[in-house]
């Protein structure tokens, strides 16, 4: 099933901005490299292990990638297709 | 990245398949996993638990499949991979040193192990990095 990311920045430059430890700024190569707003995912499955949603997706770049979601965030940032 | 080491179960299948004992595996997909400094993994395993791992588990992170080009006709035989596996981004849970690269035969959970590499420097990303192999970084090389 593909869903999409519906957030208005990236997945990354969020996280970032929501970490007290590092700057607020993505470094412009990690810029490249974020799941930008938009993005279409499909979920491959669940890690159990640590209990996150598993998606695949494609980057900028033409990379496909495959990235771990906690449940909270797959269902709050991402919307069905 | 550095010179990889096959692990016994890459050796075992190795040698059963050119000595045409078994059929090789048809093609399929083989996966990079990030391990941690909190263990040194050994190649004298056959399963990804057996090599004494600790997987990396900041959020984002999940296992990159490799692809691969073909291996050089010579003595060591070598192969590298194509296209650039790029793991996370990593958006919570960072912080752990990593320092191996393992390549498995599972996207997660438990599986067998193919090579244990070591980098050739640690990597320790930020909230919101993301880690990326170029083009023929990723080696293995089989005597």
């Amino acid at each position: 099933m593909t869903h999409r990311y519906k957030a208005d920045v990236g997945l990354a430059a969020r996280a970032r901005v929501a970490d007290p430890d590092v700057s607020d700024e993505l470094p412009a190569e990690m810029h490249e490299l974020d799941m930008a707003p938009g993005t279409e995912v499909e979920v491959l499955g669940h890690d159990d292990e640590r209990d996150l949603v598993l998606v695949n997706w494609t980057d900028r770049n033409g990379t496909p990638r495959t990235t771990s979601l906690t449940a909270e965030s797959f269902a709050d940032d991402f919307e069905e297709c | 990245m550095a010179v990889n080491t096959t692990t016994r179960y890459a050796a075992a299948q190795a040698a059963e398949s050119i000595h045409l004992k078994t059929q090789s595996p048809a093609a399929g997909t083989v996966y990079g996993l990030l391990g941690t400094s909190a263990t040194v993994p050994t190649d004298a395993a056959t399963t990804i638990a057996e090599t004494g791992v600790t997987e990396y588990t900041a959020t984002g992170y999940a296992r990159q499949a490799i692809a691969w080009g073909s291996a050089t006709l010579a003595k060591p035989s070598i192969i590298a991979n194509t296209g650039t596996p790029t793991w996370g981004p990593f958006t919570a849970g960072t912080g752990a040193i990593i320092r191996y690269l393992l390549i498995v035969t599972t996207s997660s959970g438990v599986g067998n192990v193919i090579d244990v590499i070591q980098l050739t420097a640690d990597r320790t990303p930020a909230t919101g990095d993301s880690l990326q192999a170029a083009a023929s970084a990723i080696t293995s090389t089989i005597a």
